[in-house]
């Protein structure tokens, strides 16, 4: 009898354990109940401009580059005039209309939208804080903390996300964001190897409500890099619906031999739509797009933010302004230096970077023509067409380690560490090397000419 | 992504006897620009319709069009 007694009492104290193991997880509802803001509807005082930015993935120092890139924005004056006609006097930082963040730079794109008046607040509480370190601490300390990775549904990545939700962002949700600039946190659906970014339009594909998830959890997703993080995991609560009444997917089909993300975008949909499939496991956005520069691609497409304005008779778009932080190194390869070939960890890191800086330099590449497509029809029939009519020529500003003109800062940068730690001497050399980086972009240099001349 | 290469296609959706209107344009139901006004999509099927009751609705493919010469649809509505 006593010791079935004990049995009991063990019983019950392994289950509240598993209990208490559980993670977070996404929760059910719609787009309809929610007050997330990462798709409403473009509003902004200067309706003549669009600015978008992306910040690529790269830890710490690309937390850093993407902070240091926006104090250096907040410095450029930006005027324009109102519906009223009176002028008003802005910067470029608070100008941009949507900041798209990967791993690292999710956390500086989501501070921003967050703690913009104040940002102190993120240096402080990211960029000069060693979170690798405090990361580890919190597998161990208190004890109790690390015997949850006993359960089979906790592990390392919601130690992180509850840290970042806590530590990074105070436990704010989507809900908290303001309506603009829009927030656009990528990640990589394991399963199709394609993206997920943090919206209403992805979170209604699995029927859940965006705006009580927490914006540490979905920059902890973003940042789970393979084999270091394990996967974040949300629910997908949709029920199977008739696929054929949805205009969306049965473009997509019929656009899919031509356009990979068509392709990418029906079979998602199928994906979601099965019942079978009800966890969905995410990975650094990085992954696939290291940039983020691939959502910004989709913008230009049909029905896209950027499609529609260029649409736009009854406010023409003047400027186009596409910002793309690349934290991106180029480190000296020693494996050159050596007859043994490298080792299984180098080889794997070649596999995966090499791939994906060739990746993001084509996607940057393929916005750069986009653009210019843009404005040669601009010159072909901005007379005649009213929407295009006040187009400049679309700027494309990109700042990357590889323009530093010093040669021993460039040296200095390209051996900055992919981590959640940087020295302080580390962090001052992205705070000296950045705002020249920005300004000395020869489209930034003519967008700042533009400015100055008060067009 | 695209194996490089244009992008973007030009339409003008007409809808006859109504030429002077403010008419939206539909694009896959979504309303994206105006009759009588060349439109940037990019290439491939769209569904074109214009944002007036019981106007028809058209599978439009879009391919080598330029801004100059592009695709030009009636709607009846």
């Amino acid at each position: 009898m006593k010791k079935r007694f004990w049995y009991i009492i063990a019983a019950v104290s392994v289950l509240s354990i598993l209990y208490s193991c559980m993670p977070f997880y996404n929760v059910p509802g719609s787009k309809s109940a929610s007050t997330a803001k990462t798709d409403i509807a473009y509003i902004r005082e200067d309706n003549q401009a669009l600015v978008l930015v992306a910040f690529s993935g790269g830890g710490t120092r690309a937390a850093a580059m993407s902070w240091k890139v926006l104090e250096t924005l907040k410095n450029i004056p930006y005027t324009y005039r109102d519906k009223n006609g009176a002028v008003i006097t802005s910067n470029l930082a608070d100008e941009i209309d949507y900041i798209s963040g990967i791993s690292g730079g999710s956390f500086a794109a989501a501070a921003w939208c967050l703690y913009k008046n104040d940002m102190n607040i993120f240096r402080d509480r990211f960029i000069n804080e060693n979170i690798e370190g405090d990361l580890l601490k919190r597998i161990f300390l208190p004890p109790w903390r690390g015997l949850r990775l006993i359960s089979p549904y906790y592990d390392r990545i919601h130690i992180a996300a509850e840290f970042h939700d806590k530590e990074i962002f105070d436990g704010k949700t989507f809900a908290d964001l303001p309506s603009r600039p829009v927030l656009w946190i990528h990640a990589t659906n394991l399963a199709l190897g394609t993206r997920f970014t943090f919206t209403d339009k992805s979170f209604d594909l699995i029927a859940s409500d965006l705006s009580k998830y927490p914006i540490g959890y979905a920059c902890a997703a973003s940042s789970a890099f393979p084999i270091l993080l394990s996967p974040m995991t949300v629910i997908n609560y949709g029920e199977p619906i008739s696929l054929m009444d949805d205009i969306d997917y049965k473009m997509a089909k019929m656009n899919a031999r031509e356009d990979v993300e068509q392709d990418h975008y029906w079979k998602m949909r199928e994906f979601f739509n099965n019942k079978e499939n009800k966890f969905i496991h995410l990975a650094d956005g990085g992954l696939i797009d290291n940039q983020g520069l691939q959502s910004i691609i989709d913008e230009f497409k049909t029905n896209g933010i950027i499609n529609k304005k260029l649409n736009d008779k009854n406010n023409p778009l003047k400027r186009l302004i596409i910002i793309n932080v690349n934290a991106g190194v180029s480190p000296d390869d020693e494996s050159c230096k050596h007859r043994k070939a490298p080792p299984v960890t180098s080889v794997i890191e070649y596999t995966m970077v090499t791939s994906m800086d060739e990746l993001s330099a084509k996607r940057w590449m393929q916005i750069k023509e986009l653009c210019q497509e843009v404005y040669k029809a601009k010159i072909d029939i901005g007379n005649t067409t009213r929407s295009l009519s006040l187009l400049e020529e679309p700027y494309t500003i990109e700042i990357n380690f590889r323009n530093v003109k010093k040669d021993e800062d460039k040296t200095e940068c390209y051996k900055l560490p992919t981590s959640f730690y940087l020295n302080e001497e580390q962090r001052a050399l992205i705070d000296r090397v950045v705002p020249d980086l920005v300004r000395e972009d020869p489209d930034m240099i003519r967008l700042i000419n533009t400015l100055e001349k008060g067009d | 992504m695209r194996g490089g290469g244009k992008i973007m296609e030009f339409l003008k959706v007409i809808v006859p006897g109504k030429e002077g209107q403010d008419i939206d344009v539909l694009i896959n139901k979504e309303k994206n620009g105006k009759v009588n006004e060349v439109l940037m999509l990019s290439r491939g099927n769209a569904l074109v319709s214009v944002d007036l009751a019981g106007a028809e609705e058209k599978v439009v493919d879009l391919r080598n069009t330029t801004a100059t010469n592009p695709r030009v649809e009636e709607i009846k509505a």
